[in-house]
This record gives C-alpha cells, structure tokens and sequence, in this order.
C-alpha cells in the first residue's frame, strides 16, 4: 500500500499556554477563531479506541487524489473542540463528502461558496448530543459547532480550501465556519429523513449537501396547508437561487405539525413543492438564467441550453420548476417548538449541482 | 517547556509536476484552448486566441470545452488536444 504523505509535527517552545494557540494562527491553521493546539496526546484520544487506525484513509478527494487519515482528521478535530465520541460522525461526513459524485473539489473551490451542510438522524443525536432544538442552526451546542467546524478546517489544512486560493468563494456564507444540526425525528409528522431512505430508525447517520446560503421561511397565520407550502414555494422560486438543482426544506415543528394535522404525507408535500416552485420561462430569461447555447448550465431538460436567451413569444406560458422531480426536495424537521420560521437551502450553484450524500455512522 | 503540535495539514497535491518548455516563439503556433465551459470562460479564450493570432503570429487555435465545470478534463482528451497544438491555455469563466 503506497505510503500516506505526511507533513512533521512541529515543535513549539512555550513561554505560556496562550503561545501555543499562537503558534497555530501563525501556521495558518485556523478558521480566523482560536483552535485548540492539537497536541499529540489529545490527538491520540480522539482515535484511540475508536473504529479507525491513526493511517486509515477517511477521504480521498477525487480530483486531486489527496488522502486524508484519520490521524490528519483528529488533529482538526482536536482544534474544533470535538471530544472523542464525536469522531464517528466526523468521519462519516469525511466518507460522505468524497464520493465521487459530490464532487468535493468544485464545491470547496467554486465561487459560489458552498458550505458542507450536515444533518444527523439516528439515535447517536441523544447519545453524544446533538442538537435538534431551538436555535437549530445557530451556535451554542459543543456537538454541533465543533463536528461542522471540523470538516471546514479538514477542507483548509488538508484540501488547501483557503480563501483567496483554492477556495474562490466570491462571499460565502457563516455556515462555512460550521453548519451542523440534528432532525427532531420525535417531532416530526413522518418517518425520520433517513428512514425514508430505507435506513432502520436504530442506524445513525449523516447527510451532507452542498448549501448556499439558507432562506427563512416565515408564516405566523398558519392556513391551510396549501396556503403555508405556498410561502414555500413562493421562497424555493426564488430567481436568485433558482436551478434544476437540489433542495432542502426543514420545517420548524409548528409547521411541521400543522401538515401533520392535515394529514398530509412526505411524498404529497414533496409534490406540491415541486409543482408550485416555478418560474414563468421568460422571468427565467430575463433573469440571465439562460445562456448562450452550447454552454454547459440550464435547467432540464438540456432542450432549453438550445433556445435564444432572449424573451420569446409565449414563453410566460412555459414554467420553469426547481429541480427536476419531487424527490429532489428533502424534507427534515428541526428546531424551536415555537415559532413559524422554517428554512429552504438551495444546493450550490446554478445548474443540477451535487445530490445530498447519506452515509451511515459506524460506531466501535 | 515545548510541545509538539500534530501538524493538520497535508502536503499539497502535484508538487511533482513540471510544466512543459515554454514555446521561444508562437510563430505559425496552433493554440489549444480548454474551457471550463460556462459562457465567459469561452469569451476569455477566444479573445485571447485571437489577439495570440493577431499580435503574436500563431496560426490558429483549437477549443476543448469540459463536458462539466466541476471535474478536470479527460486524460485522453487532453493528450489528443496536446498532441495537436503547440501550447494550451486553460480558463476558468463564470
């Protein structure tokens, strides 16, 4: 087996502890945040008994065949704050975000700023506490802050994903400096998202997807279901983040249980967005969407990258939806029990984008 | 007192390769051109092709645009285009 690249630890002379966490800034290993010196005894606490060996390859980014170990990854994860048990959900994301169709490269390199978005379902969200409460996506919970925060620094000290670099992000967004929440499964009107899936409710995982910057979808009124999905659908279509992309739509608990009462199920949901979530073609025109023929981006079918990008006749008859199906609108429920402010996340970029990855959590 | 510090980087990738000679003239040269392949990407080179023409003597110039912005080109389609051309300028458009 070809040998892992390896870089040398590095010794550094301590005059007081704060020197250490200096010499990190110095090296450029953080996130612009203080990170825990990863010493080689704290290093070793995060693997030690664990489901891999210090050189097991937890990622190996397809593009530029880069091999993260497991070791590389605990010494992140010691400077994010992760305590050891959060370590299995660090690497499944790792697992996660190098398959190949996730196209790990272009997410951390785009200028559209991608963030690693993760959902955890699965009872290891108690077991090691993730939060999947009120605040769901803001900070304050050690699992959360510190597992997302993990990946983003993975991605700068091991991918070279630095700002200005690789990473050509032309804003980006604060979920880059850690996006990681759990789905409030007992809350939720329907079976858990990962069960949806086919997984068992016993089986932990992740879900990653490659994120733009999510919208708040606020409806304190309450109607009908339609009437509330249309809030919805008005958000996902909107011009600035419309594609033939992905979605992700997680449902604060008033609105979760407001469809619930009604009875409707995940796959009706589903339908209803996707049906509603449109644009009329020539909104899409005029909002530069459509470019010259033969350029690789568009909407589906490939049969629009062929038409002139200028406003035709009838083509405020013709509607354009988000994505392609149903089922490329996720559904999660999550967050405070009180409050009508549910999220939309619109995959990165403009065009078909990445799919959500689902990667079981493996646990010694 | 010292401590050591596990270093959380890697090495970066393609440290090893080397870029081929740069031509001492683009006289009578064929420019191979790689898009990324979204719209400005195509502007960029072609101007760029054109003024290599125009200003610099090269003869003419062949385009490969990338089936997808998000993976590198082909192996096989790079060597086919490098085994045609003199010298290959690659653009990232927006």
């Amino acid at each position: 087996m070809r040998p892992v690249a390896m870089t040398p630890d590095r010794d550094v002379e301590l005059s007081d502890p704060w020197r250490a966490i200096e010499a990190c800034y110095e090296a450029g290993w953080t996130d612009g945040l203080p990170v825990v010196p990863p010493t080689e005894s704290l290093v070793d606490a995060i693997t030690a008994g664990g489901v891999w060996d210090a050189d097991d390859v937890l990622l190996r980014e397809p593009a530029r065949g880069l091999e993260v170990t497991a070791r590389k990854a605990a010494a992140n994860a010691v400077m994010a704050g992760c305590r050891p048990e959060y370590f299995p959900v660090v690497g499944a994301v790792l697992a996660a975000i190098g398959a190949p169709e996730f196209e790990l490269h272009a997410v951390s390199a785009s200028t559209g700023g991608a963030v690693i978005l993760i959902a955890v379902n699965g009872p290891i969200r108690d077991e090691i506490g993730i939060h999947y409460k009120e605040n769901l996506f803001g900070p304050g919970f050690r699992a959360n802050a510190t597992i997302g925060r993990t990946v983003r620094l993975v991605l700068r000290n091991c991918l070279a994903a630095i700002p200005g670099k690789l990473d050509k992000s032309a804003q980006g967004w604060a979920g880059k400096y850690a996006m990681c929440f759990g789905e409030d499964e007992s809350t939720s009107p329907w079976e858990p998202y990962h069960v949806s899936l086919g997984y068992s409710p016993s089986q932990s995982t992740v879900t990653v997807m490659a994120a733009e910057s999510g919208h708040n979808v606020l409806n304190h009124a309450l109607p009908d279901p339609e009437g509330l999905l249309g809030t919805f659908a008005d958000t996902m279509s909107a011009l600035g983040s419309l594609s033939s992309g992905r979605s992700l739509v997680v449902f604060a608990p008033e609105h979760a249980r407001k469809l619930g009462a009604a009875g409707w199920s995940r796959p009706q949901v589903q339908e209803y967005l996707f049906e509603h979530a449109t644009r009329t073609y020539a909104d899409v025109k005029r909002g530069g969407k459509v470019e010259a023929a033969g350029n690789v981006t568009g909407f589906h079918p490939t049969q629009w990258m062929e038409t002139d990008p200028q406003v035709q006749p009838g083509d405020n008859d013709i509607s354009v939806p988000r994505g392609t199906c149903p089922d490329d609108i996720a559904l999660m429920v999550g967050g405070g029990d009180a409050g009508g402010h549910s999220s939309f996340f619109p995959t990165w970029s403009r065009d078909r984008s990445v799919p959500l990855i689902t990667q079981e959590i493996l646990q010694p | 007192m010292t401590i050591t510090l596990v270093d959380p980087t890697l090495p970066p990738a393609g440290a090893a390769a080397t870029l081929a000679p740069r031509p001492v003239s683009l006289e009578g040269a064929v420019i191979g051109l790689v898009s990324n392949g979204k719209t400005h990407a195509r502007r960029i080179l072609s101007r760029v092709a054109q003024n290599l023409i125009d200003s610099h003597g090269a003869r003419d110039s062949v385009l490969l645009v990338k089936s997808t912005a998000n993976l590198p080109a082909a192996p096989e389609e790079v060597e086919a285009l490098a085994a045609d051309v003199t010298a290959i300028i690659a653009a990232i458009g927006d």
